[in-house]
């Protein structure tokens, strides 16, 4: 079963259309949605929550459509979003009795065994939390009710990395059972980048990719070459170029490239900067 | 069995899992039937994605170094000769291509390839 | 629904812990003093501005965000502000009418029927004011929402201060003032209930 199954789906706001999206995350793996600050994927985010209502297209999450039973599937959704927005003078201890009054499957001593495990004072109010911590909490909300899909919008974007770590950590323990799923959306993946099964780019509202990271990484590479050994490589298998009075760095299918071009291997975030460039 | 995986190496991260046991299960260090720790399990302790880890089992096993009891696990085949014997003839090819590659970019004729090699396989006799 | 609640509790333990106070000092105050309504009222004003307080420091800390990712529905959220916003007005109201029935009292003044006209009077304002400024910031957010608070009191303040200084003078044609009065309050009740619809219709359509 998939997780979310996004088909044809339309919003518009002025100055903003998310165009005809069509998104899978497959049931068990881990969904990397990248794409610039104001791509739409806080807009599809809130989308699959409903939180937002769509123009057109439909939108399964969990096996069911999001515009029914909305509320029993946020029992099973944990989200994280870019801004954790807990009441300010509530205490770690004091939210978790909110949410043990909120979710039916709220696990108390899950949430406790989190907390302590992530260092988070009990007794401090939100307020006094870092950026890290009030992210770490937000997580430990979200893991802590059962949840079958975890969905984190800009969740890790601005944490330093002992945090970031940290939420790796969690997020690789929580995807130990199969029935879970998370969709990690950001504009930056680096070292969530390992973790995901998946790859989608966003691009102004319009999906540029989406592919099974290890196919992605299969299929392309980098070559740096001179101009004219590019020019033995069939134009169409050129993604993308940067010249330079020296040299020519391409974005190349690994496939079509003469065997005697060394290819180096590609980042997520590489291929997703030439993607963006050659979509402008 | 132990796995290090190098996020700098240029090698895909499948490819590392698949060759590091691989080489445990030619070497002998995982024995036969030994069973090995799930799809799932592997993909959290390394952080890795579980396609990753499913593509470099499902590799070995398609090649026979692995099988799979449904419900159970997956375990390490018992050592096949013949499976062997390929194996190796594969890493021939393989070199002999990586031989050829490099001979074209210096303009290496043919024979000179050939002669390079039977010169080669005095020295060794 | 029970966390929403609990969570609001929470909330006016931390920040409406200075309205009490205020409310008890008033209430003190109007029991020496004259009939200065003031002082009678402010109480009242006070309970009424709790909801929209509330409602300000959600929207501050982006709670109304991360509350549409948790399992309520729209009109759970609006009603739970009504329903701890009428806690805090029923229990300020009944707090406040019966210190003002122990001072008619001991003053001698005590009758029903101005004390029924003081408890409609009380009534009024404590669910006027919510009852018109809640569905304006359910609607476009607390800011704006906040105008329509302060307008709405000022009119009820001045209707009632005028009704009050006019007692016993008919005001609503040949209608004695105290069921004036009592219509009042009894408007305000339905003003209440009308509002609460209108919020969860408003907040429903709102998206964010």
């Amino acid at each position: 079963m998939n997780a979310i199954e996004i088909k044809n789906l339309t919003k518009s706001f002025p100055g903003f259309t998310l165009n005809n999206l069509n998104l899978t995350l497959p049931g068990g793996c881990i969904l990397g949605l990248i794409g610039e600050n104001g791509a739409g994927k806080s807009t599809t985010i809130k989308l699959i929550l409903d939180i937002i209502h769509k123009d057109s297209g439909s939108i399964t999450i969990l096996g069911r459509d999001n515009t029914k039973n909305i509320l029993l599937t946020k029992e099973e959704v944990g989200v994280v979003m870019d801004e954790i927005g807990l009441p300010e003078c509530l205490t770690a201890k004091q939210i978790g009795n909110v949410m043990a009054h909120t979710f039916r499957n709220w696990d108390t001593s899950t949430y406790q065994a989190l907390v302590q495990r992530m260092d988070l004072p009990e007794k401090k109010p939100f307020k006094d939390y870092s950026r890290g911590m009030k992210m770490k909490l937000g997580i430990a909300i979200a893991l802590s009710h059962h949840c079958k899909l975890l969905l984190l919008d800009e969740a890790t974007s601005g944490l330093d990395p002992v945090v970031r770590d940290d939420v790796v950590e969690m997020l690789s323990e929580f995807t130990r059972d199969e029935s879970h799923s998370i969709l990690i959306s950001s504009h930056i993946v680096s070292d969530l980048e390992k973790l995901c099964d998946y790859i989608a780019f966003l691009h102004k509202g319009k999906l540029l990719l989406w592919e099974e990271k290890d196919v992605l990484l299969a299929e392309y590479g980098v070559i740096h070459c001179t101009s004219e050994q590019l020019q033995s490589i069939a134009p169409e298998a050129i993604k993308h170029k940067k010249e330079s009075p020296y040299g020519v760095e391409a974005l190349v299918l690994r496939s079509r490239v003469p065997s005697d071009l060394h290819i180096s291997p590609i980042s997520i975030e590489e291929l997703f900067v030439y993607m963006v460039k050659e979509a402008r | 069995m132990h796995i290090l995986i190098d996020n700098k190496s240029g090698t895909p991260i499948y490819d590392q899992i698949y060759s590091q046991i691989k080489s445990q299960i030619i070497s002998g260090e995982l024995q036969e039937n030994e069973m090995l720790p799930s799809i799932r399990g592997l993909a959290k302790d390394l952080r890795i994605s579980f396609i990753t880890t499913k593509r470099a089992y499902d590799e070995l096993e398609k090649e026979g170094f692995l099988y799979t009891i449904p419900a159970k696990g997956c375990y390490v085949a018992p050592k096949n000769v013949e499976l062997l014997r390929e194996e190796t003839l594969k890493k021939i090819e393989d070199h002999i291509d990586q031989i050829l590659k490099l001979a074209a970019s210096c303009n290496l004729s043919k024979d000179d390839i050939v002669s390079m090699i039977l010169f080669a396989m005095e020295g060794q006799e | 629904m029970k966390g929403l609640l609990l969570k609001d509790w929470y909330m006016i333990m931390k920040y409406c812990k200075a309205y009490v106070l205020i409310s008890l000092v008033f209430i003190g105050v109007s029991i020496m003093g004259d009939d200065n309504f003031f002082f009678i009222l402010y109480p009242c004003i006070l309970s009424g501005m709790i909801p929209v307080t509330l409602l300000g420091y959600d929207e501050r800390s982006k709670w109304d965000q991360y509350c549409a990712a948790l399992p309520y529905t729209k009109a759970q959220i609006v009603s739970g502000k009504y329903l701890i916003g009428m806690a805090a007005q029923i229990g300020m109201l009944v707090l406040s009418t019966v210190v003002q029935g122990i001072r008619m009292q001991v003053k001698g003044t005590f009758s029903w029927e101005s004390f029924g006209s003081i408890l409609s009077m009380l009534a009024a304002i404590s669910f006027l004011a919510p009852a018109v400024s809640l569905p304006p910031m359910f609607r476009w957010g607390t800011e704006k929402g906040r105008m329509a608070y302060y307008i709405s009191v000022g009119l009820i303040c001045g209707i009632s201060a005028f009704l009050a200084s006019v007692s016993g003078i008919t005001v609503l044609g040949s209608l004695p003032s105290s069921t004036a009065m009592l219509l009042l309050g009894l408007a305000a009740l339905v003003a209440y209930g009308v509002s609460w619809y209108l919020s969860i219709v408003f907040y429903r359509k709102r998206e964010g």
